[in-house]
């Protein structure tokens, strides 16, 4: 008996310990600026970007809030290295300033082995950015400038890619707002499944071939007999392998816990497609900024004690998201608190009735559900209000659960994100977004990247959560 | 000597009722919703005595999620592990659980497939249960059919439960593999890893009566099963009749089994090692182990319960802790080796 529990014990320990010993060493990363900044754009650098404006009079957003960080054309080396400081200080998510001098930033990442890879530095006509990373190896995104510290790991593209395969479920409409729809060859069955709205707004899909049960695994020889030359598919090591192998290009999908990363995502399609896809890119990247800091500038001065909170949950009312989620960002932008920001998980964990019951939320966001069920809004929302467990919950109580709006796909993955926030924020404080014209923000929206005019009706169906 | 026993037994009895009763008020008190000592007192009071009262959160929690679970914890402890020391008994192997006729595959199959087909939840709990009883009747008709003239009969009858077993165990892997994992696939994951979460006071009903059923049926024939472990002709000779002693007892075995799995998922471990626990306290007589083994077995569940909704926020998968703990203690009854049963 005595010796069947030591082994135990040991195998247990011993197995800790192996765990424990995989330590990495911080990497540091250093940008080099020079020259200087002759035209209007961006500068981009490790996922984030800054806007480089003609003048003041062509700056939408001022000083405000959210967007504190710019620059004019004709910016110096040293004025764009503390801009780079200042983005990454505001940011406050992954890097650590350690110095900026004289045209020089030096960044170390706050967790050790938190980043993955590095974003291509680029800049307007005049400037020229250099990076370098040091400390660990990590792989280097294509694009220009960076030396990369170890061995190097570029991703090739093609140059003018012609058949595109949509295998990413957010990839599809990425491509349409990127003007690339007509280019696709296949996509894939998730983007059409619990989707109505794409088979009407994206001219093309329902005539697309598509490849099925994706989100498990992409038949590889069904998905070659469509000869794509540039796959937008899952961060699947095994099927990205056998990509590369073939000789085919692909760029992976990843979520990431920020907000930055829905921008970083649509600048990486970008890259792959060529100019005009960067300026809708820049244009949808613009957007973003623009939305949020309008809310943010609401929101950021608000009080603890004034922030609802919110419990957003997807699937069913007990599966959630955790810190390491980007709808912690959503909902503290849009000026909520999330009771689940302190919970170790990622995009979809399952908690209990009474740890729901403890957080009591103010408000309840309920995604990824309903639609083709074939239940209307108000029936889901029945249906938990009849719960006798829920019915104690403030939010039941107060009937403030909403369904989160999808449209033509989610809108907690891909590029309406910015919508859920504003959306979100019109809910938590109708007070202060009373000049807040949902429907015409989705309207807008749709017009400006999907050229797709909603009329009105459709816009408040499509907030409600009903098919077309 | 015989009187001595039979008082011991009738102690050992008591002190593992009073263990599941402490047990089960200490549960009530304890998760991650805080109730305390007098509003406990009050509310159970307010309960009882009928007044009618303003319903509180409190309440809900207690009646509405945490009693349930805590009934349901024990009832599945008490079913798996009954049915686990009757297989242990009737075919006289210590391995043997109660998913060797291949029950809960079965179960679980139904209940994935009713994921699948976005079903209610109580529709996915009568297909979980229909196909667990599917399975075995699959098994034993198998059984029949290969043993022709032979007289190997549990021999076989475990070989077809394994085919079944993993022709089920193949079904559930294809339905995961179709789903979609961003909605329907995590469903499928968590009931698979078992969990009573979502257990209401209605899924008791569902639950209570096959266990009740069959725990009542496998009490009465406990002797039999002493008999049956003698093997089939010694059973016989001694006046059992084998065939029909057999059939009955791995109804009640697959009918507590299927209805387990199809309100907690799937539960492992618990229907191995409880009845082992229960022969070390009451030694290997069917009649004093198989009624400690239902004690047992409910305290051994209620504990791990407790640990898989207290311990974190996130709800720990039950399957996960009762392997968890189970696999240790198994190394510990290997290592003790050649006593009791073992």
């Amino acid at each position: 008996m005595r010796k069947g529990w030591k082994m135990a014990c040991l195998t247990f320990f011993l197995t800790l310990a192996l765990g424990g010993c995989h330590k990495e060493k911080a990497l540091e990363y250093s940008i080099a600026v020079s020259g200087e900044a002759k035209e209007a754009g961006t500068v981009e650098f490790l996922g984030y970007s800054i806007n480089v404006y003609e003048d003041e009079a062509s700056n939408p957003c001022g000083t405000c809030q959210q967007q504190p960080v710019h620059l004019y054309v004709g910016a110096d080396a040293g004025e764009t290295a503390q801009a780079i400081s200042d983005t990454v200080e505001r940011a406050d998510d992954l890097w650590d300033v350690v110095s900026c001098e004289d045209g020089d930033v030096v960044l170390r990442e706050k967790e050790d082995g938190s980043i993955q890879e590095i974003f291509p530095l680029a800049a307007v006509e005049g400037l020229s950015l250099k990076g370098t990373a040091r400390g660990r190896q990590v792989p280097q995104v294509s694009g220009t400038g960076g030396e990369p510290a170890g061995k190097e790991q570029k991703r090739e593209f093609p140059d003018d890619p012609q058949r595109l395969a949509a295998v990413y479920g957010p990839s599809y409409e990425l491509l349409v707002m990127l003007g690339a729809e007509e280019k696709i060859v296949v996509r894939a069955d998730v983007q059409t499944a619990d989707f109505p709205w794409a088979e009407k707004v994206f001219g093309r899909i329902v005539e697309t071939p598509m490849l099925n049960n994706v989100h498990t695994s992409v038949n590889f020889e069904e998905l070659m007999s469509f000869s794509p030359d540039m796959v937008y598919t899952f961060p699947r090591q095994n099927e990205l392998n056998q990509l590369s192998q073939a000789g085919v290009a692909a760029l992976p999908g990843e979520t990431s816990g920020h907000l930055e990363g829905v921008k970083k995502q649509v600048r990486e399609y970008a890259l792959t497609l060529g100019d005009e896809a960067k300026k809708r890119a820049d244009r949808y990247c613009q957007y973003f900024d623009e939305k949020l800091s309008m809310i943010q500038e609401a929101t950021d001065s608000l009080e603890e004690k004034d922030r609802p909170k919110v419990y957003y949950a997807g699937v069913d009312i007990l599966t959630t998201y955790g810190k390491y989620s980007d709808i912690m960002e959503v909902i503290q932008a849009a000026g909520g608190t999330p009771v689940s920001r302190e919970l170790e998980a990622g995009n979809r964990t399952e908690i209990d009735y009474e740890q729901l019951m403890k957080w009591n939320p103010d408000v309840i966001f309920l995604d990824h559900g309903g639609m083709n069920h074939g239940e209307t809004v108000e029936e889901l929302l029945e249906e938990i209000s009849q719960n006798k467990v829920c019915q104690s919950l403030a939010a039941v109580k107060n009937r403030q659960i909403h369904m989160s709006p999808s449209g033509v796909f989610y809108w907690d993955m891909g590029i309406q994100k910015i919508l859920l926030i504003m959306h979100m924020a019109e809910i938590l404080h109708p007070e202060t977004f009373q000049d807040l014209d949902m429907e015409r923000e989705v309207m807008e929206f749709y017009q400006e990247f999907f050229q797709y005019g909603l009329t009105r009706e459709e816009a408040v169906k499509i907030l409600n959560r009903e098919s077309p | 000597m015989l009187d001595r026993k039979k008082k011991n037994f009738g102690g050992l009895a008591g002190i593992l009722l009073l263990c599941l009763a402490v047990l089960m008020v200490f549960s009530a008190m304890a998760g991650r919703y805080f109730v305390s000592f007098s509003e406990f007192v009050h509310i159970l009071g307010m309960k009882l005595s009928g007044e009618v009262y303003e319903p509180s959160m409190a309440e809900t929690v207690l009646f509405g999620t945490r009693f349930p679970r805590i009934a349901a914890a024990v009832v599945i402890g008490c079913g798996l592990s009954m049915s686990g020391a009757a297989y242990q008994g009737i075919f006289r192997n210590p391995m043997v659980s109660p998913d060797l006729l291949g029950a809960s595959a079965g179960a679980g199959f139904g209940a994935a497939l009713g994921f699948l087909l976005e079903l209610s939840l109580w529709a996915i709990q009568l297909l979980a249960f229909g196909m667990g009883l599917f399975a075995v009747l699959l098994t034993c008709v198998l059984g029949r059919l290969v043993r022709g003239q032979m007289d190997h009969n549990r021999i076989v009858l475990v070989l077809s439960g394994m085919v079944v077993g993993s022709l089920f165990q193949a079904l559930i892997s294809l339905v995961k593999y179709v789903a979609d994992p961003f909605d329907t696939m995590p469903s499928i994951a968590f009931w698979l890893m078992g969990g009573l979460t979502y257990v209401t006071a209605l899924d008791m009903v569902f639950l209570l009566a096959p266990v009740a059923v069959g725990t009542i049926v496998l009490l009465m024939f406990r002797w039999r099963i002493n008999l049956l472990s003698l093997g089939p002709d010694e059973a016989e000779t001694m006046g059992v009749s084998v065939k029909r002693s057999q059939g009955v007892i791995i109804f009640c075995a697959t009918l507590m089994t299927a209805s387990c799995v199809a309100v907690g998922g799937m539960i492992g471990w618990a229907g191995l090692i409880v009845p082992h626990f229960s022969r070390m306290l009451a030694g290997p007589d069917n009649r004093r182990m198989m009624p400690c083994a239902a004690l047992l077995g409910g305290i051994f569940l209620l504990i791990v319960d407790d640990a898989a909704r207290c311990l974190f926020p996130q709800e720990i998968p039950i399957g996960i802790l009762t392997a968890m703990v189970g696999a240790p203690v198994f190394i510990g009854l290997l290592a003790k080796g050649r006593r009791g049963f073992v």
